[in-house]
């Protein structure tokens, strides 16, 4: 074939730009450790990298979540495991009762303990995590237990609602990570029962002092079960986090696949380009040194 | 010695095309020229056949028709798709979520703020934090919508740019064209005027697709690939542009939809087709967005206990669905804005521990039942369709990612391929048509011998004579 000096020339202009175009892209992979620098350069791995960091993004923000229901359950736990060994406490004082030998001086002084066990009791219902109460259902800023007297009779208000806090643990999945105290404290006649056994220690009635053992008993027994449901909740929370962390990891795994080249790969692939682009230089420069005017004396 | 001379002669002739061959050869779309020579008619003497030298036939081209047709063809190609990968690499930023800024993050930044609202629905922090990371989306999408509105505008510039070009080199071709019927009237060919108007033919070509056929009296009829008629013997005709559209030799029938490749169908699609695609798709995801927080929103409650409010500002287009200019004009509702204790976080009540709206809107971000078209401009914008999606708003917007890719990544193959054709072609009609300097010198050499031949023989002519006048 015949080949034209102009087109030997513009032969050798296009090779190395070409070969200076790869070196730049294998450059540019090098310098910025990504595979992808631009949607054209891998539109598939692109989408599938954005999904996957869309997914990491929801990972962390719902393990926030359940780090923060996870304070929730450990304060509410707490919070009933008390409340429970008042209950025990307001018990073992009723049970000490129950035969009505006891001194009046005892009997006030066991009446004062009880009337302390109903204020530790208020207190634990306005447990506040944060600056906000756990068991006033949403009214979160709102004192939840309020305790009165009117008469000479004693009595403990709810001021909370009937709502259950709830958080984001997973697509479309929420956990319930706070109790109203309606159903907790009121409901259950915790409060009722202490107040009622004071009454009845004032008053020496043994029988009714009797009855508030066995109501104070049936409080224990509800809150040790909630302190269980409580334990199961965390527990599910503490697999969900393991779940999560793997999961989490793999996701990284896959978006460093798709999206960081393999440095040892790709230095020797921007050697090789740079070899190509020296040998190119090279030969070009000697290819336009010969002309057949050299010759010709 | 009258032969002699003739050799001389013709061997200065000889010399003169080879020395603009020398001349020329950098000269692009050049075609090498050659001397045709042939022996004067011989004299007949007494039954003898005498030759009488040498003479000129005619100086032609080594033209390759078929070749040059095709590479004026693909010049063409190239021409349509260097600008649209050029246009698209813009368009491509404007999409860039490789880095890991952009919409996509905007848009989980937004969700993940309601999810700290959500874990704690009085607090103000997250409220505030919530308006910011909105705000934030809502900026995102206005500044994309303006960014691919520019790259339209900037398209309607290039085209009038191209445009006069076009009408330009139309009628340098037609005034080339009434050269070329001039000076080869008498038979011989125009040869370095037709180089001339190959060039232009080819400049037209990378500006418009177009169709041409050469007449016998060596003139070139144009058209462009719709049929309009751009030049005709020593005619040419104009396209002009009035705002967005365009006419033929001043008729007011709007031709852009037909007007096809090169440059100017390059400005076009992307104009008409690609970019109002994406802003539709881009308006079609912000109303979706506008549209179903502000359902969820309007039914819950503010910290102060009142419902009915929006969170975004709703769309006032008439027609209910048209989301057309939502990523231009979506925004925070003056509901909110600046009031983040009117964000309706509870389901029920104002409580401060309500929660239950926030866990419904937040619920959006995953929900993958949400009802989205998806738009597709063919015929640049005179067929416009949508298709309707079931998906999650972060997918559908995944997808116009991926489909930005995939157009860049292909447009830019096409361009590579062609661009590797049209050097493999070139190389074929150089192989025909370029001037190769050793060949030239060798030439060079050969007339040089040939000259000097010639000259021996007036010499030795000369002196036969005057030996013949001694006697």
């Amino acid at each position: 074939m015949r080949i034209s000096t102009q087109s030997l020339y513009r032969g050798i202009e296009q090779r190395i730009l070409s070969i200076t175009d790869q070196l730049k892209r294998a450059e540019e992979k090098v310098a910025t450790g990504k595979n992808m620098n631009r949607p054209s350069d891998n539109p598939v791995g692109l989408v599938n990298a954005l999904g996957l960091r869309n997914g990491l993004s929801r990972m962390e923000q719902y393990q926030r979540n359940m780090d923060m229901g996870k304070s929730w359950l450990d304060l509410s736990g707490t919070v009933v495991e008390q409340a429970s060994n008042v209950a025990q406490q307001a018990q073992a004082i009723a049970l000490n009762l129950q035969d009505g030998t006891q001194t009046p001086e005892m009997r006030s002084a066991l009446a004062t303990q009880v009337g302390l066990l109903l204020d530790q009791a208020v207190s634990l219902g306005n447990t506040q995590l944060s600056g906000k109460y756990i068991f006033a259902g949403y009214r979160t800023n709102t004192q939840p237990f309020t305790k009165s007297t009117s008469g000479g009779v004693e009595t403990v208000q709810y001021n909370g609602d009937m709502n259950d806090f709830q958080i984001q643990v997973g697509p479309q999945e929420s956990l319930e990570i706070g109790k109203n105290g309606q159903g907790l404290f009121m409901d259950s006649g915790f409060f009722d029962s202490l107040i009622r056994l004071k009454q009845a220690i004032g008053n020496n009635d043994t029988a009714a002092i009797q009855q508030e053992a066995t109501n104070l008993q049936k409080v224990e027994d509800l809150f040790n079960a909630q302190v269980s449901d409580i334990g199961i909740r965390q527990g599910r929370i503490s697999d969900k986090q393991e779940i999560l962390k793997g999961l989490k990891l793999n996701f990284q795994n896959q978006i460093a696949n798709i999206e960081n080249i393999d440095q040892t790969q790709a230095i020797l692939e921007m050697k090789e380009k740079q070899n190509a682009y020296e040998v190119a230089l090279a030969a070009s420069g000697k290819i336009m040194q010969v002309s057949l005017l050299d010759y010709l004396k | 010695m009258n032969i002699g001379r003739d050799a001389l002669l013709t061997y200065e002739l000889a010399m003169q095309v080879t020395s603009h061959n020398i001349a020329n050869a950098m000269t692009p779309g050049y075609t090498r020229q050659s001397i045709d020579l042939e022996a004067q008619t011989p004299l007949s003497l007494g039954g003898l056949q005498l030759g009488m030298g040498v003479k000129a036939n005619s100086v032609s081209q080594a033209f390759d028709q078929y070749t040059s047709r095709s590479i004026q063809q693909n010049t063409s190609t190239l021409a349509e798709n260097d600008a649209k990968a050029t246009a698209l690499s813009y368009l491509e930023n404007i999409f860039n979520e490789a880095t890991g800024q952009g919409l996509n993050q905007a848009m989980a930044d937004f969700w993940n703020a309601w999810q700290d609202l959500a874990n704690n629905p009085g607090g103000v922090t997250e409220r505030t934090a919530l308006l910011d990371k909105a705000a934030a989306l809502t900026t995102q999408f206005r500044s994309m919508s303006a960014d691919l509105n520019q790259v339209k505008q900037s398209m309607n510039t290039n085209l009038t740019a191209s445009i006069t070009e076009l009408n330009q080199t139309a009628q340098q071709i037609a005034s080339l064209n009434e050269k070329i019927v001039a000076s080869e009237s008498n038979g011989t060919k125009a040869n370095d005027l037709r180089d001339q108007r190959n060039n232009l033919v080819e400049k037209l070509g990378s500006l418009i697709g177009t169709n041409y056929y050469e007449n016998d009296n060596g003139s070139l009829t144009i058209l462009s690939k719709d049929g309009s008629l751009l030049v005709n013997g020593n005619q040419s005709w104009k396209l002009s542009q009035v705002g967005e559209q365009v006419y033929w030799n001043g008729i007011p029938t709007d031709l852009s939809a037909k007007l096809t490749g090169g440059k100017i169908g390059a400005w076009l699609d992307i104009r008409d087709e690609i970019v109002p695609q994406y802003l539709a798709n881009l308006d079609e995801l912000a109303g979706t967005l506008i549209q179903n927080v502000n359902a969820i929103h309007s039914f819950g409650f503010s910290l102060s206990g009142t419902t009915g409010l929006n969170f975004f500002e709703p769309l006032t287009n008439p027609v209910p669905g048209d989301f057309s200019g939502a990523s231009a004009l979506i925004q925070l509702s003056s509901d909110v804005r600046g009031n983040p204790a009117n964000i309706a976080a509870g389901g029920l009540s104002g409580n401060p521990g309500d929660n239950e709206n926030a866990l419904g809107i937040l619920n959006l971000q995953t929900d993958n039942s949400i009802q989205v078209r998806k738009w597709t401009y063919a015929g640049r914008g005179t067929n416009i369709s949508s298709a309707l999606q079931t998906t999650t708003m972060e997918d559908y917007y995944r997808s116009l990612v991926g489909d930005m890719g995939i157009l860049t990544s292909g447009v830019t193959q096409n361009r590579d391929f062609t661009q590797t054709m049209i050097d493999r072609m070139n190389e074929v009609r150089d192989s025909v048509s370029g001037v190769n300097l050793d060949e030239e010198m060798t030439e060079l050499m050969k007339i040089q011998r040939g000259y000097e031949a010639a000259a021996k023989l007036i010499s030795i002519s000369d002196e036969m004579l005057k030996s013949l006048m001694q006697v």
